[in-house]
């Protein structure tokens, strides 16, 4: 396990690399010019010239590369402009006179923040609410709940969250609008202002969770070993729980690795709406601005997410489920 | 069944949005100022968003451009991205899923890996920057070609694991020992197993992409105006949706509509494939 644990890392590190390359390759390719936008409205040929040359925009795309690579592991100061970048060294936004490793990090809490809660959220609720609707099929319930998974995958997120902030916030007053506060300096305050983004990103993937997990359960408690635990006469309780639910949670699983690692970055319009200041804003703002280093940035700490995630669930596999054997 | 109709209405109004709003009198790029209130900072005249009989799903604040024409020329752009996409997606993924389940080896190995890649990649994010920076290219086809990219990676992996337990069933085994080709057993003996699956997943795809295409343009790399599409007119709503909520009701009533009838109609047409399930 050790030995698929190491190799898969290093196809992590080379698909980051991977990733890392086209990303900077589009970027260089692209008629975006950054200096242009540094430069200010003023701007003549010969500024332009040193201010490309500050930002080490002359060297070949190769050399800015390798230095970018070199800078991660070792830090770098940037072109002539004599400002250090310390280690891990991602590049430096103009835009915000910031390394961008000092952007992420302080962005990363809101959209982890965002997305822990959410994700336990909707695990719960969806689990629960799927192995209701599973365990009773066909009833009342069952239809009640599928129904009702129908009806929210349905619903544009836009619409949960404008009608979210305007019946809670804007008609019952019950929470004041979001306004972000890390959790360790006031944790009240911290869920009071994430709690309707929480509902809002939940919802969208709740309804899926519910089917999922109903599916999944309904064909394990179909298997034959159900069967034999109950014929050993083991309670319906322990049936449930300790057989029934240990295979259902392998597939769903899977998907929540997925879904977890994509969503730090990818709760953008979740952010939008509700105005919080997370990673998904910084993207969107910094595109908006050009600003190619965080992007970067961003899109090699979103894809590091994702690949980490996919790992870890590939390991929990052995973990919940004997019969998984690494190869 | 009733997620067909529904699906096939959408498409239908979609298609004859022309001829619609030739008979209701308005183009969607036309401005009606009698609709709208300047006293009230350009709000439609009437509650519900300017709903009367003139203009049967409101009028757009500001502009009073009529909703209903907006919509269905939008749901031609949104629709026709969607199915585009889905349409290459589907092609693209069956012939390197085939080739990759089918052929193995060096060619299975390169095209698993290309998958791999693609999955790893944070793909809103891509397209967002991508969409962001080429600037003067139809933004249609650009759309298509982004989603494109980053969509044809699950059919390949479906297909993929279809083909390689389809491909040493018995029939196969005797098509191929009767002399059969290698294309012929492709197409006449593996693709037909692989209908089923390719069908229930394009009727996910097609309201997964509208979904995308809505996100895009919300957050401002999509369509641009004048077209109208979905996801734009969502993205105008939003700084209005406090004082004229029925403005951004409108199109995610649409959106929602579209992928409740494509969830439907996946759902049917998965029951109608698969031999154990019984029909409640």
């Amino acid at each position: 396990m050790i030995v698929y644990a190491l190799r898969r890392l290093a196809a992590i590190a080379l698909i980051l690399l991977v990733i890392c390359a086209i990303t900077f390759a589009i970027f260089y390719l692209l008629p975006d010019d950054p200096a242009l936008d540094a430069c200010g409205k003023s701007c003549t040929t010969e500024r332009l010239a040193d201010v490309r040359h500050a930002m080490g925009l002359d060297q070949p795309v190769l050399a800015q590369f390798v230095s970018y690579l070199t800078g991660i592991f070792a830090g770098r100061t940037l072109g002539t402009s004599g400002l250090e970048c310390a280690a891990p060294c991602f590049g430096y936004s103009w835009q915000y006179a910031s390394p961008v490793w000092d952007l992420l990090l302080d962005r990363l809490g809101v959209s982890a923040s965002l997305a822990a809660g959410a994700a336990v959220l909707w695990l719960v609720v969806g689990v629960v609410l799927g192995i209701m609707a599973a365990l009773r099929k066909g009833s009342l319930l069952d239809r009640g709940i599928v129904l009702s998974a129908l009806a929210t995958t349905s619903a544009p997120v836009y619409l949960i969250a404008a009608l979210l902030i305007y019946f809670v916030i804007l008609q019952g007053e019950l929470l004041p609008f979001p306004d972000y506060q890390p959790v360790l300096d006031n944790p009240a305050a911290w869920a009071a202002s994430l709690l309707l983004p929480w509902i809002t990103l939940a919802a969208l993937y709740a309804a899926m969770y519910i089917r999922l997990t109903r599916a999944s359960m309904i064909e394990t408690m179909a298997e034959p070993y159900i069967r034999t635990a109950r014929a050993k006469g083991l309670p319906e309780r322990t049936v449930v729980v300790k057989h029934g639910l240990r295979s259902t949670m392998t597939p769903i699983l899977t998907i929540f690795g997925i879904d977890l690692g994509g969503l730090l970055a990818g709760a953008m319009i979740t952010e939008t709406m509700f105005g919080l200041p997370g990673l998904g804003k910084l993207t969107f703002d910094a595109i908006g601005k050009s600003d190619q280093p965080v992007v970067l940035g961003v899109t090699l700490l979103a894809a590091l997410f994702i690949t980490l995630a996919n790992l870890v669930v590939d390991l929990l596999y052995g973990v919940i489920d004997p019969r998984v054997r690494y190869t | 069944m009733a997620g067909l109709v529904v699906v096939l209405t959408l498409v239908l109004l979609a298609a004859l949005a022309p001829v619609i709003t030739a008979w209701t009198g308005w183009a969607p790029e036309t401005f009606d100022k009698t609709a709208i209130d300047p006293n009230m900072g350009g709000l439609p005249k009437g509650a519900w968003g300017g709903i009367d009989t003139e203009h049967l799903l409101g009028v757009e604040p500001v502009t009073g451009r009529d909703v209903l024409s907006r919509i269905l020329y939008g749901g031609r752009i949104s629709l026709l991205i969607a199915m585009l996409a889905t349409a290459i997606t589907v092609v693209t993924g069956l012939v390197l899923g085939l080739l990759a389940g089918f052929l193995g080896g060096w060619a299975d190995t390169m095209i698993s890996r290309i998958t791999d890649l693609l999955m790893s990649f944070p793909s809103l994010i891509f397209m967002i920057a991508i969409l962001s920076v080429v600037r003067d290219v139809n933004r249609i086809v650009l759309l298509v070609a982004v989603l494109s990219i980053f969509g044809w990676t699950v059919v390949a992996r479906i297909v993929r694991g279809q083909v390689l337990t389809i491909k040493h069933r018995e029939y196969v085994e005797a098509a191929r020992v009767g002399g059969g080709m290698t294309g012929y057993i492709l197409v006449k003996e593996i693709l037909p197993g692989l209908t089923a699956p390719i069908l229930v997943y394009a009727t996910q795809a097609v309201p997964a992409y509208v979904g995308a295409e809505a996100a895009l343009s919300f957050l401002g790399v999509g369509v641009r105006p004048p077209t109208p599409s979905w996801g734009q007119m969502i993205n105008n709503a939003r700084g209005w949706f406090m004082t004229d909520p029925v403005y951004l009701a409108v199109p995610c009533a649409f959106l929602g509509l579209t992928v409740l009838a494509c969830t439907l109609l996946g759902d049917g047409l998965r029951d109608a494939f698969d031999p154990k399930a019984v029909r409640s």
